[in-house]
């Protein structure tokens, strides 16, 4: 089984309540791997599992101020994570069900069916979209815009900004992780029902 | 416990041993909202009982750890900024709410037993689930009626010539032809969800709750001509030797060939013909000669006459029959005149509400406490006892 960890996690833990990044890259080091294990066993995609460590972790950094009542620390991150991966798997499964429901149906139906269900959340992420695009770091927030906006390839992007085409493609999957973390810290997590709201 | 079947197709696919018929089984098992914490058990064991660690790719840890060291100021800054806006909006009512609060107190000295204090608790126990299945009821030409749950899948009902099935999904299928034309009528009580229908034309209609629809088993005249009570959405199959004709209460809309949903409540207050594709005309019962012809994305609000809205909201529209309510631009009042068709409960209202318009949508298959939880962002507050709902605003 598993070794207790390298580092005492009383101690640690308070050191991330109070901010610290290197304790918080200490456990993070520690407990990703384990995540990412079951993770990828369960959603079969490197993807999905890359993305499940990071909305664990963005996690753990959003409730840092709570730790302190956190008894166990590894116990309470499994909680975390089972959760997240259970989310994970039971959407997926809810979407492949859907697409199979609606396959019967004619063309039109399902158009309009998946229309209306990007249509709840689409007004909500391109607000929030927006907000998360705009606290990216200004070249990387280029290269984004550049990218999704007016749909040119990195080759492209890289001659017109002058930077290389890894430092686009870095910029790209940054910018990516970081909006997919600012969108779930401002979700809260929550799994309530309710869809979206957007303020007019 | 968990199921043991559950157990040994979480196993296997975690030993990455499960076929692809298995993969699916787990996945059907996965949906089912019993099973959800003997899923989440056994995914926190499978954490506990890893033994050979993948590593995951360095690059990614190393963005990963970049990115939530840089979101930090980002995120708690935004979450604030978002609870201003929705303190903003009701800094408005607050002052109502005030007022609201002072009366409450009397009452609550006069009449202490009755004025309990609210809490989404006391509600869970006659709490409402959002409707699981169509409540149809079919009327045959006969008048004989049939009760739809009651068909299984596949089942035929002859009507003279005329066959209906029950196929997969519950939606009902006419075929067979009958010289005669013979009406039918499908019901559906509040507190029902929708049902599809394909008539014999292949025309499909989505009935909401609340409503009703007759047609002929059978078009055989000159123009196809269906009468509804309450909400349908219609994709008219295209004839154009055949107008098709939805009559309501005060409207009438023809169409050849073409999507739209129609919206004719009583207890609303105008009819709200709404064109998805295609092209209708609508007409006022009465004032034929006033008739207003729609282009797809306007609709037409039927009431002493005819008003046309040129960019309607159209996905506001179908929001039912796509499995939610639409809140955006309505009012309470209208939320909850859906919301007692579709939970079938009585509403009543306590003290005065702001004429607050709503934003955003929420999916139909939640129960109406957490509807009501929803409704408490906007400081609303609703007391659930034996199917009737008392609505309050939120004292603070």
């Amino acid at each position: 089984m598993h070794s207790l960890p390298p580092f005492d996690e009383k101690s640690l833990v308070l050191l991330i309540a109070s901010g610290d990044q290197k304790a918080f890259a200490t456990l993070f080091d520690y407990y990703r791997n384990r995540i990412y294990t079951v993770a990828l066993a369960l959603t079969e995609s490197e993807q999905a599992a890359e993305e499940i460590v990071q909305d664990v972790f963005v996690k753990v950094w959003l409730k840092r101020g709570e730790l302190h009542a956190v008894e166990k620390m590894g116990a309470w991150l499994f909680v975390v994570a089972r959760n997240m991966v259970f989310s994970y798997l039971r959407s997926e499964a809810a979407k492949i069900r859907s697409k199979q429901r609606h396959a019967g149906t004619n063309v039109e139906l399902a158009g309009i069916w998946h229309e209306s269900r990007d249509y709840v959340t689409e007004k909500e992420l391109r607000l929030i979209l927006s907000q998360a695009v705009d606290q990216l770091p200004l070249q990387r927030k280029q290269v984004y815009l550049l990218s999704k906006e007016e749909g040119l390839k990195q080759q492209a992007i890289a001659e017109q900004l002058k930077i290389s085409p890894q430092t686009v493609k870095k910029h790209l999957q940054l910018a990516m992780r970081s909006i997919r973390a600012y969108i779930i810290a401002r979700r809260g997590f929550d799994v309530f029902l309710l869809l979206f709201w957007n303020f007019l | 416990m968990a199921d043991p079947r559950l157990s040994y197709l979480f196993n296997k696919v975690i030993e990455k041993s499960a076929s692809s018929e298995e993969k699916e089984e787990l996945q059907a098992l996965l949906l089912d909202p019993e099973n959800e914490n003997a899923f989440k058990a056994l995914i926190e064991e499978a954490f506990l009982q890893v033994r050979q660690e993948v590593k995951m790719n360095d690059n990614a840890a190393a963005e990963i750890l970049e990115v939530i060291g840089s979101m930090d100021q980002a995120a708690s800054e935004s979450k604030v900024i978002a609870m201003n806006t929705r303190k903003r909006k009701w800094a408005a009512v607050a002052a109502a709410a005030v007022i609201i609060v002072a009366a409450g107190w009397f009452l609550k000295l006069q009449i202490p037993a009755e004025n309990k204090s609210f809490s989404y608790t006391d509600n869970e126990k006659h709490n409402v689930a959002a409707p699981a299945r169509s409540q149809a009821v079919l009327t045959l030409s006969s008048g004989k009626t049939i009760l739809l749950d009651s068909l299984g899948e596949g089942d035929v009902v002859t009507d003279g010539a005329v066959k209906l099935a029950k196929g997969a999904d519950g939606r009902i299928v006419y075929t067979g032809l009958d010289q005669k034309e013979a009406f039918n009528t499908i019901a559906l009580p509040r507190g029902s969800r929708p049902l599809q229908l394909v008539l014999s034309d292949g025309t499909v209609t989505w009935l909401n709750a609340a409503s009703a629809i007759t047609y002929p088993t059978n078009f055989t005249g000159q123009e196809r001509r269906v009468k509804i009570e309450g909400e349908a959405y219609f994709e008219v199959a295209h004839d154009k030797n055949k107008p098709f004709i939805v009559q309501t209460g005060v409207s009438r809309v023809q169409v050849l060939g073409t999507h739209f949903n129609v919206k004719a409540y009583a207890d609303e207050s105008s009819t709200d013909i709404t064109l998805i594709e295609g092209s209708v005309r609508v007409e006022r019962t009465g004032q034929e000669n006033a008739a207003v012809l729609l282009q797809p994305g306007q609709q037409a609000l039927v009431a002493e006459s005819i008003q046309l809205v040129k960019e309607a909201d159209l996905k506001a529209a179908v929001a039912w029959k796509n499995g939610y309510f639409s809140l955006k631009g309505t009012d309470l009042y209208s939320i909850m005149r859906q919301v007692a068709r579709w939970y079938d409960v009585e509403v009543f209202y306590e003290g005065t509400f702001s004429d607050q318009k709503f934003v955003g949508a929420l999916s139909r298959d939640i129960s109406l406490n957490d509807l009501l939880k929803s409704l408490e962002e906007f400081g609303i507050e609703g007391r659930l006892e034996n199917r009737q709902l008392t609505l309050h605003m939120k004292n603070k």
